[in-house]
């Protein structure tokens, strides 16, 4: 069985007293006490991030992790998948346990991105997308901009229909001390908000975040390790968004969501709440949507209604969603886990969805190229 | 930053689209430039055919339209930064 036996979060903002490297080791050692287990007893890091190298100058994040953490000569490496890096990180820690190259994995999912300005980081993002988009001056909010905007035509929606995710995930992450942003906004505010590429506005967006999250994964049997990993699965289409079947769905999205449900023997009725990646007001939409949480071109009105809502029938984005949480890339896949970790284990608080057993990650890498979507059971 | 080789590189595929017509099938405003970028402006999906899409900025100062009839013509793409190279390709206008 592979297990979760620790996470820990950061706090995600813009975090001026905190290095890259501050970052790594606060979640890496926050995960490790969390789990009650002996340093020695990791025998594999793998450190989720996307832009060390480009926005901090700093790769080499394995060792570099290793040493922080006084774990020195233990194997250890970075994996980027864009902003699924730290999905797939679990993921490669879940298939590092099952081929029994090891039995407790340290996952460090982190990314420093607010020491740049907004052009740097927008360009740096762009990177997870094809030359092409990049020549024609496109950012990750203008390509999900052309979707909404198909979106729209297709199912009869509109801006202000976006408006209500914002909303929800704002409500979540007042109740979430360790959100970047942890206030609730008024529908008008939303409204009113500036345009960042039409249809999109400021509220449709995740912001630049620094943060870090972390976990043990585990294959020891033992008290600590009484949330299981049901389930791990990766999918992926074309980076360039001209090349999809289809602009109002990623089927990365539903493949892996698919593989996943298959894998952990449950139906999508069956997820008591779930994290979903939502980088655009837009992509949480069609996330419900590829993940079976309700039928096609229905999201927005479901999401309006409160279907995903805390205290409605799934609650989706309980810390806040990359939205009102933070979206510090490398580091958002973990935090996922971490929230629902955190949930299963019955100790969200103020947040806390009342007897949920089975909880389910959506992190996406891209305009789509990449999704992974894990699944996690309480024993 | 563009060297003079990657943009002497891209001459293979940075006029592939040039003189092809095709659909808007969408279209946003940039408001939030990249670096390498300037300005507002407007981008373009145009559908070529069946299966086959491309995106470009928009070549002209009226709105693009979903729905209209588009021609890719050659012009300066990006800033010219400061290795001095001015990089050529596909903008669309109305056909």
């Amino acid at each position: 069985m592979v297990g979760i036996k620790g996470v820990y979060q950061t706090k995600f903002g813009e975090l001026w007293d905190k290095s890259l490297m501050g970052l790594m080791l606060e979640a890496g050692e926050g995960a490790i006490n969390n789990a009650k287990i002996e340093r020695k007893k990791i025998d594999l890091i793998l450190v989720a991030n996307m832009l060390g190298g480009v926005l901090e100058g700093q790769n080499h994040l394995g060792a570099l992790a290793g040493e922080l953490l006084g774990l020195k000569n233990t194997p250890a490496f970075r994996v980027e998948a864009a902003c699924a890096s730290g999905g797939v990180a679990i993921n490669q820690a879940a298939m590092a346990i099952k081929a029994g190259q090891a039995k407790n994995v340290l996952v460090i999912g982190a990314e420093k991105m607010t020491d740049k300005s907004n052009g740097e980081v927008a360009l740096a993002l762009m990177g997870a997308a094809s030359e092409a988009e990049r020549l024609a001056g496109l950012t990750f909010v203008g390509l999900y901009a052309l979707m909404a905007r198909v979106y729209f035509e297709k199912f009869k929606a509109n801006k202000d229909d976006l408006a209500y995710v914002a909303i929800k995930n704002h409500k979540h992450a007042s109740l979430n001390p360790k959100a970047q942003f942890p206030f609730p906004v008024l529908l008008e505010t939303v409204l009113k908000s500036s345009c960042v590429a039409s249809p999109l506005h400021l509220f449709d967006c995740s912001p630049i975040t620094d943060g870090a999250a972390g976990a043990v994964i585990s294959g020891e049997d033992g008290k600590e390790n009484k949330i299981k990993l049901a389930a791990s699965q990766i999918a992926t289409d074309s980076i360039n968004l001209t090349e999809r079947e289809s602009l109002v769905e990623l089927k990365a999205t539903k493949i892996a969501g698919q593989k996943a449900y298959q894998e952990a023997g449950i139906k999508p009725e069956e997820i008591d709440l779930a994290e979903v990646h939502d980088c655009f007001s837009i992509a949480e939409i069609m996330a419900v949507e590829d993940l079976g949480f309700c039928r096609k071109g229905e999201g927005f009105k479901r999401i309006k209604a409160g279907d995903f809502d805390l205290g409605g029938r799934l609650p989706v984005n309980l810390s806040g969603g990359l939205k009102a949480c933070g979206h510090p890339v490398g580091a958002t896949g973990v935090k996922q886990l971490v929230e629902i970790v955190t949930q299963l284990r019955g100790e969200a608080e103020k947040r806390q969805v009342k007897n949920c057993r089975i909880g389910l990650t959506h992190n996406v890498g891209g305009s789509g190229a990449t999704a992974v979507v894990n699944i996690l059971k309480k024993l | 930053m563009k060297s003079a080789t990657q943009v002497w590189r891209r001459q293979k595929t940075n006029y592939q689209n040039l003189g092809k017509t095709g659909v808007v099938v969408s279209k946003t405003r940039i408001i939030e430039a990249p670096m390498g970028f300037s300005g507002q402006y407007w981008v373009v999906m145009v559908e070529l055919g069946k299966n086959k899409r491309a995106v470009g900025q928009w070549a002209s100062e009226a709105e693009p339209k979903i729905g209209m009839n588009v021609v890719g013509v050659l012009r300066k793409i990006g800033e010219t930064e400061k290795a001095g190279v001015i990089e050529y390709g596909v903008k669309w206008k109305k056909q």
